[in-house]
């Protein structure tokens, strides 16, 4: 026992596994019988689960590819649908493999833009309101998420401007819209447009337009807090070297401020893409309407555990991947690392 | 204060102008709009099991309220249909901005909706009842003193139920749900002893479940839900369109023109022979009302085809008030003359 002393750094233990469980899971009788109770609970549930999944319809969900992906869009367009998803999809991965293999980032983006182009192009004769399902939900994501950042940001800085008219105005619309729930934002914005302008705005944009309004003030706000947690002798320095009020906020203080702002904004955003789901109140076949009218057709009408569940997995799956690619944007930023 | 005098007046006059701009423009017909379009626009649920629900070979649109929209396209002559989807909270500002031409969607027909849109011919009478466990004791609204009672939130249903509740001075414990299904699921897992909607549902439900037999619907109907197609007000002439298309199905019914015999010219001659009411329903109007037959069939085909004795959502129909008139039911025509 007394060798232990000379050993520095902490030795390296190799417990066995059963050495492991010892230690953490049976050392004394609360903790056996703490785990044994778990462990009995945990068998149970997976294997109920796995019992269910085993008998459950699934024919609801492998029977129905192009519903789930594209909604009730014509069949005749879902080819070009199918195109325009595969280039994205393509895009997306030599996105990947390009940020491994450090591509310049001009490269990636003039990708993007190629294939943004393209898809409008292959989409051309696809009204907005006839695309559905996992189409319409990434969609409806993807255009509020990029609306509301910039505008965010400047209602953000507006928050903080020292013009009086600038920072009422973004508190006025940070409150307002903070203090009303989406789906009623949502409802009242779709009757209200309606109304007035008929037909002019097609549903899916109406709906885009309330999530960016909604998202926005939020993003405004974490925004605020970004730009207040840089300390003001950043701003200060600034200033003293030289630099006008806009350098100061464009090359100081905003790139510390969006490094710190990273983890709520990716917060809100896969909020942001998880409430789009709530655009079935206004009839879009969305992932979440596309369920509910499979569920309607004769032969699917008892699989709604089947459906849900197969939602709640899609759902998960794209929330992960964003907070997973956050904390990759987050590492190579250096965060937590400072 | 010049410039402010020329701003006023430049704000008056085109606030005039667009005033006089849309004074101008003579009211438009629904019907002209859409004979231009070439297409129908017609709003239903698309997630309401036999009234409307995708077709999942085609993915096309089908059920009882789609059809009604290809028999209203079938009546003005245009060979398309949208269809676009509307939930209870959208249709009735859908209808008053124009966006669709009409809606088939499960909506009632009553006083306070009449002020703000149009409604056509009923084509489906509903009524709300409930849906227990055939073990259970609960025959009607007076076994329902403590019960447990699924409903869906925010729907007339559920104000019906606590409306009957309150008059009988009865405890209850209200368990609401956002969907109907989940309130029915609640029902067959037991957290409630009652789930109660309007009764075709409440077959619809009962037909697929794993075993129709464990649950059964009971009690009279306590509410009155004529469904029926919403428009807007003040366009008689599209109306009419709507109207006609409903009662002309209902004749055909009446009259025995099924989708085969529309479609077939032989038999048609055949039968405007020896039937001057058939010669005038297939010549009156160019023809519009058999045009509806030949799109969809007649009422009772377009039933049968969702509600059917052999379909899955089978309601039954005979002895309910969705038989024609003629034969004791409450669906009637209006002569074609």
């Amino acid at each position: 026992m007394a060798t232990r002393v000379e050993v520095l750094p902490a030795p390296e233990e190799r417990l066995s596994a059963w050495q492991w469980a010892r230690r953490n899971l049976f050392d004394g009788w609360l903790n056996t019988l703490l785990t044994l109770l778990t462990g009995a609970a945990l068998v149970s549930f997976v294997s109920a689960i796995l019992r269910w999944a085993a008998r459950a319809h699934w024919s609801v969900i492998t029977d129905n590819p192009r519903f789930w992906l594209m909604g009730l869009m014509p069949v005749e367009l879902a080819p070009r649908a199918f195109w325009a998803g595969g280039l994205v999809a393509a895009a997306a991965l030599l996105t990947l493999g390009g940020v491994r293999v450090r591509v310049a980032p001009r490269v990636l983006f003039g990708l993007w833009v190629g294939i943004i182009i393209a898809v409008i192009w292959v989409m051309s004769p696809v009204r907005l309101d006839q695309i559905g399902g996992l189409y319409l939900t990434l969609l409806l994501a993807v255009v509020s998420i990029s609306l509301s950042f910039p505008i965010g940001i400047l209602v953000g800085m507006g928050r903080v401007s020292r013009l009086p008219a600038i920072r009422g105005f973004s508190i006025l619309y940070i409150e307002l819209i903070r203090g009303i729930p989406l789906i009623t934002m949502l409802l009242w914005f779709f009757v209200f447009v309606t109304l007035l302008s008929g037909d002019a705005i097609t549903r899916v944009e109406r709906a885009m337009i309330g999530l960016t309004i909604f998202t926005s003030a939020y993003v405004g706000e974490i925004v605020r807090a970004g730009i207040q947690s840089v300390p003001r002798g950043q701003t200060e320095a600034a200033r003293a070297v030289g630099l006008s009020a806009v350098q100061t906020m464009r090359f100081i203080v905003m790139p510390q401020a969006m490094k710190n702002m990273i983890p709520s904004l990716v917060g809100q955003f896969i909020s942001l893409f998880k409430d789009t789901s709530l655009t079935v109140i206004i009839g879009l076949s969305d992932l979440v309407g596309t369920g509910r009218s499979l569920l309607a057709i004769t032969r699917y009408l008892q699989d709604t555990q089947e459906v849900y569940v197969f939602l709640l997995i899609a759902y998960f799956c794209f929330s992960y991947l964003m907070s997973y690619g956050s904390r990759l944007l987050e590492k190579r930023l250096g965060l937590g690392e400072r | 204060m010049r410039k402010f005098v020329g701003f006023a007046l430049a704000v008056v006059l085109a606030v005039g102008l667009a005033a006089y701009v849309t004074q101008a423009q003579p009211p438009r017909s629904r019907q002209d709009i859409v004979r231009a379009r070439g297409q129908l626009i017609c709003g239903v649920d698309g997630g309401t099991p036999g009234f409307s629900f995708p077709d999942p070979a085609s993915g096309r649109m089908v059920g009882f309220d789609a059809d009604f929209c290809r028999a209203v396209a079938g009546f003005v002559d245009v060979p398309d249909v949208e269809f676009v989807r509307v939930t209870s909270a959208t249709r009735i500002p859908a209808v008053l901005a124009g966006s669709i031409d009409v809606a088939f969607r499960t909506a009632t027909h009553t006083i306070t909706r009449d002020d703000q849109i149009d409604f056509g011919p009923v084509t489906f009478f509903d009524g709300q009842r409930l849906l227990v466990r055939t073990d259970s004791r609960i025959n009607g609204l007076d076994d329902l003193n403590g019960a447990r009672i699924c409903v869906h939130s925010g729907t007339t249903s559920e104000r019906n139920i606590t409306d009957q509740m309150r008059q009988r001075n009865f405890r209850f414990q209200l368990i609401t749900f956002a969907t109907a299904p989940e309130a029915f699921a609640a029902l067959a897992a037991g957290r409630c002893d009652v789930f109660t909607t309007d009764a075709s549902q409440l077959t619809g439900f009962r037909a697929t479940a794993p075993n129709p037999a464990d649950f059964k619907v009971v009690g009279r109907e306590f509410s009155d839900e004529p469904l029926a197609p919403i428009y807007q007000e003040n366009d008689s002439k599209w109306a009419d369109v709507v109207d006609w298309t409903v009662y002309g199905l209902v004749l055909a019914e009446e009259l025995g023109i099924t989708q085969a015999v529309a479609r077939d010219a032989a038999r048609m001659s055949a039968l405007t022979a020896r039937d001057p009411i058939v010669k005038n329903f297939a010549e009156l109007k160019g023809g519009a009302g058999l045009r509806a037959v030949r799109s969809v069939g007649n009422y009772g085909e377009v039933y049968d085809r969702y509600f059917g004795p052999r379909v899955r959502t089978a309601i039954t129909r005979d002895g309910s008030r969705n038989i024609l008139a003629v034969k004791g039911g409450a669906i009637a025509s209006r002569p074609f003359r």
